[in-house]
């Protein structure tokens, strides 16, 4: 089943710059979609469309079959769909983690017993009950984004979208926001849409949307995309060390298979290395 | 240097004084501000200085944070001190040293200033245990309830206590990306040590100027993200931390109430010296 289906979608900010111009993308239950493209090539613009914080111009956007061009919608839309922005410090609204957290379910009326369990829950998906009763500005920047899963959790959407949420970390507040999220998807089914930079996080990922001026050129599997040079070069990307790796030898005659896997790549260095004279 | 101001700086502990409803913890301090004004004599600083340490004790914060709110004002509660032991004239006073600069001490100008400087200092620690046992969002919501009457005459009570929350929020953050900025200008040869208070003024404007466009960033920021997370006013709205009148308000209240009627009987038996 499509969670989301997006048809031919137009917006623009201002008349003589539009951001997308006919973007389609079908998102499937339960998949673990990354959204590749170039600084300012409207991937933001599209998730803010996706949960509504924008409306389009033109086409359609459909949300677990709730349309999300509609205004009486958006609630509806925005319970089934979170994002988790960049910047840790600028989506907190509380001070201390737990207050934070019970924001959502708060504003959904949701009655003080489940929002407890909501808060239960949502603490020890995410690893942060140790620090439920702390100050969240004293938090490091993994912790600060956990917190944000824990807010988005309690709010128990089926779709979750992160917009760079890493960016912005070192590389183990990187590795502690990504396995919380692959965990939710494996353990909770739960549909995760992750915009990125960092090409090792799109590597594990199930499908791959490469947005380029405005429109989706091509999704694929991760394999898929990083062995399409000239989509890498004209979207400005680039591969995963190991795919360059394995691209150079080929293109130097040496046949080894297209890899995304480090060990994988070793592996086959090694065999090549071994091979007797 | 900028961290050490208290506001907003919550303690974690378990304590009766934490657990203590935020809006008998607000009228309580009310009238324990109201207690050191009406205090006459040294008797009845006693009694409230006692009240106040005894609620130190229980709430289990260390001296070490209590300390850090008055570091913040040493210089306020310094001022007026000397302002008052030079300034500060009454009848029949004894002049306890008049040489060279510094003139005019007395008696009853040193007892004054004495007296004025506990005031201040007792103000500041009371008012700091409410911020550093309560959260903010506990706070808030203790305001936004004892000052739910006013929400029906369209006073829009729910708002002011949010915005009151994301301020309190938002300044540590605020103090660490002022502190940064500073750093970095510094690293750039500014200076805001030295020439006239004009002058430091100044210097102070590329400081302010990043923050202020940073700081409706962020503000921009945080509405999209609370419209995310289903922000819809106060309609339908359900508060997940309860306010409960318990028997340690009731304990503190009682307290209190104790402590200002010994504070009335020391006025009117033991002599006003103020
Ligand atoms: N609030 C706004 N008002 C006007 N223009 C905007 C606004 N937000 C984004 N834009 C413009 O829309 C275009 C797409 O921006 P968007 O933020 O969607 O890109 P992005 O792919 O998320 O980029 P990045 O990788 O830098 O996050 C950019 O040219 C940007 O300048
Ligand atoms: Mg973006």
């Amino acid at each position: 089943m499509n969670v989301i289906e997006i048809k031919d979608l137009q917006f623009s900010y201002d008349e003589h710059q539009p951001v997308l111009k006919g973007l389609s993308l079908t998102v499937k239950e339960g998949e673990f979609l990354a959204v590749i493209g170039r600084n300012a090539s409207g991937k933001s613009t599209l998730a803010r469309l996706i949960n509504g914080l924008i409306s389009p111009l033109s086409g359609e956007i459909t949300v677990l079959n709730i349309d999300a061009r509609k205004k009486e919608n958006l609630y509806e839309i925005r319970k089934n769909v979170g994002i988790v922005f960049q910047n840790p410090d600028n989506q907190m609204v509380a001070s201390i983690v737990e207050d934070d957290v019970v924001f959502g379910p708060e504003n959904l009326g949701i009655p003080r017993e489940e929002i407890g369990e909501r808060l239960e829950f949502s603490l020890k998906e995410t690893g942060t009950a140790e620090f439920r009763e702390s100050m969240a500005s004293k938090l490091s920047g993994g912790q600060k984004q956990r917190v944000a899963i824990a807010g988005i959790l309690a709010i128990k959407p089926k779709i979750l979208i992160l917009d760079e949420s890493t960016s912005m970390l070192d590389p183990r507040g990187r590795e502690e926001v990504m396995s919380v999220v692959k965990k939710l998807n494996r353990k909770e089914k739960m549909t995760v849409i992750t915009i990125t930079h960092y090409m090792d996080e799109v590597v594990d990922c199930d499908r791959v949307a490469v947005l380029n001026d405005g429109v989706i050129v091509k999704t694929g599997t991760p394999k898929e995309i990083f062995s399409d040079e000239k989509l890498l070069e004209a979207t400005g990307m680039e591969p995963p060390v190991s795919m360059k790796i394995s691209l150079a030898l080929n293109k130097l005659g040496v046949n080894t298979p297209l890899t995304l896997d480090k060990q994988t790549l070793l592996n086959e260095l090694l065999k090549l290395t071994k091979k007797p004279e | 240097m900028l961290k050490d101001v208290v506001f907003g700086q919550y303690y974690p502990a378990k304590s009766p004084v934490h657990r203590m409803d935020p809006r008998s913890k607000i009228v309580l301090l009310i009238l324990y501000i109201v207690m050191i004004f009406i205090v006459k004599n040294f008797w009845g600083f006693l009694l409230t200085g006692g009240l106040l340490l005894a609620t130190v004790f229980l709430s289990k914060v260390p001296l070490k944070s209590m300390l850090r709110s008055v570091k913040a004002i040493i210089f306020i509660i310094l001022f007026t001190f000397i302002i008052n032991i030079f300034f500060h004239k009454e009848d029949g006073a004894k002049i306890l040293w008049d040489v060279w600069l510094i003139r005019n001490v007395t008696d009853k100008s040193l007892y004054y200033a004495i007296f004025m400087a506990l005031r201040l200092l007792l103000l500041v620690l009371g008012s700091s245990i409410l911020t550093l046992t309560t959260t903010p969002v506990s706070l808030t919501d203790g305001i936004e309830s004892l000052l739910k009457p006013l929400s029906y005459i369209k006073f829009p009570v729910h708002e002011l206590a949010l915005i009151m929350s994301i301020a309190l929020r938002f300044i540590p953050t605020l103090m660490e990306e002022t502190e940064r900025i500073i750093a970095a200008q510094k690293a750039r040869g500014a200076d805001f040590e030295s020439g006239n208070l004009f002058k430091r003024a100044k210097a102070l404007l590329p400081v302010l100027i990043p923050l202020i466009t940073s700081a409706f960033r962020r503000a921009e920021e945080l509405g999209d993200a609370m419209d995310a997370r289903c922000y819809n006013g106060s309609k339908n709205r359900t508060k997940y931390k309860k306010l409960k009148f318990s028997l340690v308000d009731l304990f503190g209240t009682v307290l209190s109430l104790t402590v200002l009627a010994g504070v009335i009987l020391c006025n009117l038996y033991l002599g006003a010296t103020i």
